[in-house]
């Protein structure tokens, strides 16, 4: 089993997750957790870095999903940045542009934040 | 060309061949430019815009048109400016089809083609023919200059079309390639998500993480973050999980008797505008997917809409349909895998339960000169609380005593390990038995709550004298067989271990003679029934021991009619509760 990682570090109001390794049905609930905790601490501006994440499953995309209505309700959003283009594949695939703010660096991901705030 | 730039001088340009050569020049070089802006692109909109907007640009027209053909005749309009967008997709017929570049002004019949020419201003028809299977065509209105156009003009904008349909034909073909590769590629992620699950719901065997992972899994790859799993358990409907902000816990549990009235269905089911099911459509459910087990439906998933509004396609369902089944095979095997863990884990306490009350029990016979004592107990397979012990209270004093401990398996035993400990530690304290009792009846009261009480019979007995005195706190009446004095039943006591505090207990005497009998028992043997659910009763254990008591000593006797019970009952007298039977014969 490859492993799965989540640091997270915060930038004023904003909280960057950083994701790498394998995010699959196998390690989903440790990525889960880590937003849950920023949802519980009503940490609700998110972006998530994607540049160390080697593979993502739709069940990983599936997190996403759950989270994002409560976020939104919440005047947050989550943001996705610097993914590779493996990675970009699927949530292409899936339809998840459409519904998701998907960026290539994080100083973007932030002016998102900004401009919308 | 050189012969047709001959043919053509002077005669609409009415200038020099220096003049004409330049604009043919610029036609061609014009040509070039197109051909390289079409072949760089592969957006088609950008090549349809070109395709009308470059000689829109060079011959000052102001409205163009493309069209598609769809089928033999009919064509669809893909592509216009300076016309209303409302004609977009439109259909429109020709007959027949122009196969060559076409001046509206020449035409007059009426019909349905020609009137949407006229209605639209288009005067110049070209037609767009690729290499394979493109058919199209290319439409004009007229020129601002109010000129007709030219031969030359013409012939421009066919090569133009020629250069556009090749253009046009790379393009969708490309679409249509990519557009296979990402059904293909969305197919592909479809099946690695299956495979996850599959793999997944092999090493996961609690209900709970199996539908978090169908949740995921359903989340991820489907856009839909509203839905919930009713499962059947036992012929009822159960809502088991829940996700999403529209579907509260309320309005779902709501639903849940409606649920249940969905019969059998095969294949996923839409909940459109018209259905039997409008709550559920209220409550924004979109579709219905069975869970079927061994071609029973077992369960539904009941989805709401995607995130994206798009509609659930054909790939969707077969994608549901297979993960519904794969997650109702995982969680049944779930229930089979705790079933058994269960029924084990019972069985453990079971034989825990009988080692407890088999200790509890004298593990031999007390040798009490001039009597003939035997004590029997078989337990039932639940393990009920029967109890009896012999305790020796001096040298010419024994305690006897039957009890039966309500419920059964551990609990029982448990309370009987009471009662055994409480007995023993006041034996030694001298009390009469109704002092006993009084004490054993607040122990338990005090210890049990009010749907735990024991059936209690205790007994010392003067084993010099015979005599005895007694206490029966609702016990079955043991009995004292005697060939002279007939059958006493020793009833006399109170009420049964347990109830309430502070009872106070009669006791009962009497006189056990040489050659007669006492017998003890529990209503295992009282209650054995037969076929026809009749009880072997009182009257039953009277009649046996009447008659035998005289002829076998006290374990035959117990022996005997553990077989006589066996007789009647057609089998295992003790499948329902302990049987125990207490007898004391008295030699002297």
């Amino acid at each position: 089993m490859s492993g799965f990682t989540v640091e997270r570090s915060d930038k004023d109001d904003i909280s960057v997750l950083y994701i790498s390794g394998f995010l699959d049905l196998h390690t989903v609930p440790k990525f889960e957790e880590a937003v849950q905790n920023l949802v519980n601490e009503t940490h609700f501006k998110i972006i998530v870095n994607f540049q160390k994440l080697d593979y993502i499953s739709s069940a990983g995309l599936g997190v996403f999903m759950g989270f994002i209505e409560e976020i939104r309700e919440q005047e947050g959003d989550i943001v996705l940045c610097c993914m590779s283009d493996r990675v970009y594949k699927v949530f292409d695939l899936l339809g998840f542009p459409a519904l998701f703010k998907i960026v290539s660096n994080e100083e973007e991901a932030m002016q998102k934040f900004n401009s919308a705030g | 060309m050189s012969a047709y730039s001959d043919n053509n001088k002077n005669r609409r340009y009415g200038s020099g061949n220096q003049t004409d050569f330049e604009k043919r020049g610029l036609e061609l070089s014009a040509l070039f430019e197109i051909s390289k802006t079409l072949n760089s692109s592969h957006k088609l909109n950008f090549v349809l815009d070109n395709i009308l907007l470059v000689p829109m640009g060079r011959m000052l027209i102001s409205r163009g048109v493309i069209l598609f053909r769809n089928t033999e005749n009919t064509y669809q309009i893909r592509h216009l400016k300076g016309l209303s967008k409302e004609l977009l997709n439109q259909h429109i017929t020709f007959q027949p089809v122009p196969d060559r570049p076409l001046l509206a002004n020449s035409l007059n019949d009426g019909s349905a083609w020609q009137f949407f020419l006229k209605e639209t201003k288009i005067e110049l028809l070209i037609p767009l023919k690729g290499s394979m299977h493109f058919n199209g065509l290319l439409g004009f209105g007229k020129k601002l200059t109010g000129k007709p156009f030219s031969d030359e003009e013409i012939q421009f904008l066919s090569s133009l079309g020629n250069i556009a349909a090749q253009s046009i034909e790379n393009i969708t073909m490309l679409e249509k390639l990519n557009s296979a590769n990402r059904a293909l590629d969305q197919k592909v992620q479809e099946l690695n998500t299956l495979f996850e699950i599959g793999r997944e719901l092999n090493q996961i065997f609690d209900r709970p993480s199996i539908l978090k992972q169908l949740s995921y899994s359903l989340m991820g790859q489907l856009l839909v973050n509203q839905f919930f799993v009713a499962l059947k358990q036992n012929g009822k409907l159960r809502i088991e999980y829940r996700k999403g902000s529209k579907l509260n816990a309320d309005k779902v549990k709501d639903c849940e008797h409606l649920c249940a009235s969905i019969k059998e269905i095969e294949r996923p089911l839409f909940i459109g505008n018209e259905n039997k099911y409008p709550k559920l459509q209220a409550l924004g459910i979109r579709l219905i997917v069975p869970m079927i087990y061994k071609n029973q439906t077992s369960g539904f998933i009941f989805l709401g809409e995607k995130l994206d509004h798009s509609p659930f396609s054909k790939t969707n369902l077969s994608f549901l349909s297979t993960l519904a089944n794969m997650v109702i095979i995982s969680l049944e095997n779930s229930r089979l895998i705790q079933e058994i863990i269960e029924k084990k884990r019972l069985e453990e306490e079971l034989n825990l339960a009988k080692t407890i009350q088999r200790q509890l029990l004298p593990a031999k016979m007390p040798a009490i000169p001039g009597y003939d004592i035997h004590g029997l107990n078989i337990p039932s397979r639940q393990v009920g609380g029967d109890y009896y012990d012999i305790i020796s209270l001096s040298e010419d004093e024994y305690l006897f005593t039957i009890a039966d401990v309500s419920g059964k398996g551990m609990p029982a035993a448990l309370l009987m390990s009471n009662l055994q400990a409480g007995l023993h530690s006041l034996a030694g304290e001298h009390y009469k038995p109704e002092q006993t009792t009084a004490r054993l009846n607040n122990l338990i009261h005090r210890n049990t709550t009010i749907e735990k009480y024991i059936t209690f019979f205790v007994l010392i007995l003067n084993t010099r004298s015979g005599a005895f005195t007694y206490v029966n706190a609702g016990h079955n009446p043991p009995y004292l067989f005697s060939e002279t004095d007939g059958v006493t039943a020793l009833e006399d006591g109170g009420i049964i271990l347990g109830m309430m505090p502070d009872v106070v207990y009669q006791s009962g005497s009497g006189l056990i003679k040489s050659g007669e009998c006492l017998v003890m028992f529990t209503d295992g043997v009282t209650e054995a029934a037969n076929a026809n659910e009749e009880e072997f009763a009182e009257g039953g254990v009277i009649d046996f021991f009447k008659s035998r008591f005289p002829l076998h000593s006290s374990e035959q006797l117990n022996t005997l009619l553990l077989e006589e019970l066996h007789r009647f009952s057609n089998g295992d007298p003790a499948r329902a509760d302990d049987i125990t039977i207490l007898t004391i014969k008295a030699l002297r």
